[in-house]
Order: C-alpha cells, then structure tokens, then sequence
C-alpha cells in the first residue's frame, strides 16, 4: 500500500485515549501494532511521539487510561503497562542505537535543563536537522526523572538508555552548567544560539538539591510579576499559552517553571514538543500561531455499550521494578510469555478511533477499506445495518456511501449485499472466504 | 493468497463440497450450517467480540503463516563458535584451562542470545573463593538477572575488566574476548577428575539442540 493511496490524509478526528493524552501518543496506533505481535515497530511508533517510552510505561499518571472507551465496559485497556513491557522487550531483545541525523539547519538550538521538557524539545528539533546543545546543572542529565523519583519506581538505568537514545540521535548534552552562574540569555545569545528554550523546572526545589545560593538571573521581562497587597511578588514565567515563547523573540519556556509545581512528566513532555514546534516555526520566520489553536474532535463508533462483550483485564503493570533471577532458559519462557498476554491486552482494545490510526500510509497496518459500485448498488440499506462501525451511510443519490475513517475493513458489507456491489480494495470475496477457514480449521484443528 | 485449503484436508473442520468451496458466486451461496457452527462457537468463546473482528483475525492469521519460512530458518542457527577443546556446564559456561594450569571460564553461545539486552556483568572480586556449581556472578540484561555457577571450587585470580564497561563484548565474542574470570583451582589432584564429568563440544551441542524453546506466538 503506497502513501498515495491511503484514504485518511485528513487527521481531523481522534480516539479518546490520543485526545487524552498531553503529548499526543498514538495510543491506538501502538495497541494496534502489539495486537499483530509487532512489538518493535509498536515502540518505533511510541517514539514518533515521546523519547521516553520506558520512562512514560512505569511513572505516567496515565490519563488515557482514564478516558479509554472500554472502561465504559469493563476497564480500561493497560496503556501504560503494555508501554512499559514493549519499551523493556525492545531493549532486551538487544541495545537500540539510532542513527543519528544529518544537521540540514545551521541555526543553532540552545536548551536550558535536561529534564523532561527540554529533552523531548532537543529530541524533537534533533530529529528535524537542528543543531541543538543541552546545558544542564546537575552531574547527571534527566531531571526530575532522574533525581526526584525514587528507584522503585523508576530505575537510573532506564533514564539513562532513554537520554542515551536522545543523544546518539545527535544532541549535544553538557553537565555542570548552571543557568545564573556560567550561563545567561544574553551569554547564549552572543555564543550564536538563534533560539532558547529555557526548561530549568522549579527553582527553589532544584537550589536546594544543588546545594546553592545562586538564582538564575531571569531578565524582568521574562517573569509574570503579581502584584501584591504587601509587596510585589515574582512567581513564575510569562509565556504565550499557546506557543510558549516569551516576551523576548527567540526564547520560550516551558515545564514546571511555568506552573511552579510538579505538574507530571507527560505535561513537560507536551511542552517540549509545542516548543520544538514553535522553535522550528521561529526559526523558518513562520507565524507561531497558524492552525494551532484548532480543537480536534474525539470520536468512537461504539454506540452501544450494552452490546460488546466483556473482557476482563489480563495484564498490569508490576508493582516494583526488580529484576529476578532465572536460568536462560526460564528467561527464554518468560518472555514468551509475557508477550502473549501482552497480545492478549491489546487485543481488549476496542479500536474505537478512525481509522486515521491505522498507520497505512506507512505500511504497517494490513487493513482494507470498502468501495461501492455505485452502479449495482440499489441502496437497499442491507451493508448500513451490518456495519459494526457505522461506516456505511446512505448518501443523498440513494446508494452507499463509506466513511473511509470509520471502515476498519472488516468485509461484512462486502459479504452481505445481495447486489455484489460493495468490494474490498485489496482482499478479493475469495481470499476473505480462504482466510475464514484458514482461521476456523486452525481454530478447530 | 495460496490455495492448499483444500476440503480433502484431514484436519478440516469444515467440510464443504468442493464446487463451492471457493464460492464463484458470493451472493448466492448460502453460508453453510457447519461453518455458522464453528463462528458461533468461536465468538462465545469470547475471544473475538465480533464476526468482523473474527475476519479481520483470520487476514491476519494467513499473512501470518506466509511470514513462516522465515520463521524456521531462524530455528537452525549453527554453532560454528564452539571450540573443539572447551568444556562445557549445564548451566552453559565454557571452560579452558590455560597452560598455568588455571581455569579460565566464559559464556558459551548459547547463553550469549539470551543476553542480547546484556546492561552488566558482575564477578566477585580478585581473591575471593569460589565453591563448585555456586554462584560467582551475576549478569544482568534488562529484565532478568542470571548467575554464573562456577564449574570447580578455587580462587579467583583474574578478571576481565573489559567486560565492566563494555558489556557488549560478549555479544560479539563469548569465546574469545568475551571471558569472565580466570580461577586458581584448591586441589590440582582432583582437577581432572572434576573435569571429566564436564560435556565437550558435540555433547553440549546436542545438549544444547534438545532444550525447550518456546512455542512459536501464533498470532
């Protein structure tokens, strides 16, 4: 299946668990991989998205798991564990290296702190050529994920292969460099850095764990100044919403230094990847706000809840993150085993999105679409009452028509209309017939 | 698509008349009684929620079994590493006595492919004593943690130090670059009997070709 040929260019709508999430995992495209047992093309996708697949699998909050459909009938699909399990199989299948990318931009990307936030926008503008450099003040990169989560719940290890992924896509990372002491926007400004993104998280924890007295020297024009009954106080950044550049062209800043609190990773991670957005626009001297500000519709074909079946939950994630100790040959079972139940999970998914998730343009998804002959059909209405998704529709000439990002290819309509008018793009009715038994003799063997 | 299901399969669950096997007409053939049985059957089983959902299963299924060709030839991997004058452990390390009279021991290859997410290697310090089939590591890959069980009591006077740092070493040559630790073994009287019991290269080969893999994910 070439790009051209996919049906569903237009992403307007979403599937709850996307819409959800704050930095906009394919969550239904993933699912749908693991559910063909495609585990690494699974994580490869997750990464379209996130740098830290690992890292979002054990300490996410999950919010997709609270908007899943399926809680609407039993409980929601394990999202985020079935993350964390895809992201450790690929790593213990072998070590992931990246190539690294060609810099095909010469302005050069400047970003201040290596948690979350800044990370995801280095990765991301990395990913579309720039030269970008990370300064952070700790010994370690990774921030909040490194130094305020404890190691029961997330592992050293894992941020540092994550970061390691980021940095053998080519972001530069350089430690013990504090911003206000060896660093400031006008230093970065005059070493050639074109854009800035100031990503340094809450200040008074982070002195605190730095062991300093030292401030960093925000120019007044940056701060959100409130004023006070008492005195004037100085509270966090000012930022556009929308775009999060500041008032100073050229530097944005995003993460918790402009909530002031720990707001979770996944926000900074939705930050870093607005930035990077914004950076790139910046720097291309496009207009920032341009068809940003559009709300995408959320959408599900289910329409009944009471008709689907249930399917309790298979899979959680494990409480702590220890490793256990096995022979290779327990190993070798184990693993097997968790990816069944891991297939097994996904396989709750109720596919509930359009079928804009399918991944087709990029020839991973094996899925096929309806097309009516217009001419046989004599819009009986037999394929509109059939359509478990709802895809099919009587149009205003009176014959069917398809919702192409509704049809997840099924075939039902095609097997159902008495005129023959209905096809399937890529299966022939014979094909469809020697998969069906295929299926049922293996089934029954 | 290929067209070995045929009705005179044994295994066929099924069984249609052959003319109508391939259903030249699809709207007029009348979904067999059989075949509505096996669905329904199928569906309260509750592993499908639907017939589509079924359908679609079963597109995947035969892409599936297209794909296992390859599947197999990935079954009969050879071990053209294994050296002719190594011995081997059960618990898959490699022994080579060095012409000091020490013991020298790896990871064979075996063990090397479940170690492809290798993140470390631990072996006890230079100077500590080792007892036979007891451990004196460990490595760890991303999800397991596995222990070296030493082949003879003795001490530990040598270990690779590569191997901290560079892990992955033993990916690329568990034979060679790859080994662990070399041991002083306590009683040198004893030594070749002790070695006796241990497996050479064929023994551990066909061994080896005889442990449990895993069944194949049907998906």
């Amino acid at each position: 299946m070439e790009a051209t040929n996919c049906a569903f260019k237009n992403k307007r709508m979403l599937p709850p668990c996307r819409a959800a999430c704050p930095a906009d995992v394919n969550v239904q495209g993933y699912i749908a991989l693991l559910q063909q047992g495609k585990f690494k093309e699974s994580v490869e996708l997750v990464r379209k998205s996130i740098p830290f697949p690992a890292i979002c699998g054990r300490v996410c909050y999950s919010p997709c798991e609270d908007a899943c459909a399926r809680k609407n009938v039993d409980e929601p699909v394990s999202i985020r564990a079935l993350k964390w399990i895809i992201a450790d199989i690929e790593r213990e299948e072998g070590r992931v290296k990246p190539e690294p990318v060609p810099k095909t931009h010469s302005e050069k990307v400047a970003v201040v702190g290596a948690g979350p936030a800044g990370l995801t926008a280095a990765y991301e503008l990395a990913k579309l050529g720039y030269p970008v450099t990370v300064f952070e003040a700790m010994p370690e990169p990774g921030g909040t994920m490194r130094y305020f989560i404890p190691d029961s719940r997330l592992r050293k290890d894992v941020v540092a292969n994550e970061v390691a992924y980021i940095q053998d896509l080519g972001v530069e990372i350089k430690t013990g460099v504090l911003f206000g002491r060896d660093l400031s926007i006008d230093s970065l400004q005059n070493d050639g850095y074109d854009a800035i993104f100031i990503a340094i998280g809450i200040q008074k924890v982070w002195s605190r764990k730095l062991k300093t007295q030292d401030t960093p020297s925000l120019p007044p024009t940056l701060l959100n100044i409130e004023e006070g009954e008492a005195s004037t106080k100085l509270s966090t950044v000012w930022v556009d919403p929308l775009t999060l550049e500041t008032r100073i062209p050229g530097v944005f800043a995003g993460g918790d230094i402009l909530t002031g609190k720990a707001s979770g990773i996944v926000y900074a991670i939705g930050a870093g990847k607005r930035t990077a957005i914004s950076i790139d626009r910046y720097l291309n001297g496009q207009d920032l706000r341009t068809g940003r500000e559009e709300k995408i519709e959320e959408t599900t074909w289910v329409k009944d809840w009471a008709t689907i079946a249930k399917k309790p939950k298979r899979y959680t994630s494990p409480r702590t993150d220890g490793k256990q100790k096995v022979s290779f040959e327990e190993a070798e079972e184990r693993l097997a085993k968790i990816k069944e139940v891991a297939i097994f999970e996904a396989r709750r998914c109720l596919e509930c999105g359009p079928c804009t998730e399918c991944l087709g343009s990029e020839e991973l998804c094996d899925i096929d679409k309806a097309v009516v002959n217009e001419a046989l059909c004599t819009g009986c209405n037999v394929c509109v009452i059939i359509c478990p998704f709802g895809a099919m529709k009587k149009s205003e000439r009176g014959v069917a028509q398809v919702d192409d990002d509704l049809c997840k290819g099924c075939g039902a309509c095609s097997a159902c209309c008495p005129e023959r008018a209905i096809t399937m793009q890529r299966a022939t009715n014979a094909q469809i017939m020697t998969n069906v038994l295929a299926a049922l003799e293996r089934e029954f063997a | 698509m290929s067209t070995k299901d045929s009705p005179s399969n044994k295994t066929n669950a099924i069984e249609l008349n052959s003319g109508e096997m391939y259903m030249p007409k699809w709207k007029t053939v009348r979904i067999r009684q059989e075949l509505v049985t096996a669905a329904k059957r199928t569906l309260e089983e509750g592993r499908y929620q639907s017939l589509s959902e079924f359908v679609s299963e079963a597109i995947r299924l035969r892409l599936g079994e297209l794909k296992q060709p390859e599947r197999i030839a990935e079954k009969q991997i050879e071990y053209p590493l294994i050296h002719e004058r190594l011995l081997y452990t059960p618990d898959h390390i490699w022994i080579m006595v060095t012409p000091e009279g020490n013991i020298r021991v790896g990871l064979s290859d075996y063990a090397q492919r479940h170690l492809k997410g290798i993140a470390g290697i631990q072996a006890d310090p230079i100077g500590s004593e080792v007892k036979k089939k007891e451990p004196f590591g460990v490595v760890e890959t991303w999800m397991f943690m596995f222990d070296l069980y030493s082949p003879i009591s003795g001490k530990i006077i040598k270990i690779n130090k590569a191997l901290q740092d560079e892990p992955y070493i033993i990916n690329k040559d568990p034979y060679d670059a790859g080994w662990i630790a070399e041991i002083k073994p306590n009683n040198l009287i004893t030594l070749e009997e002790e070695l006796r019991h241990l497996m050479k290269q064929q023994e551990y080969k066909t061994w080896v070709s005889k442990l449990g893999r895993p069944r194949i994910l049907a998906l």
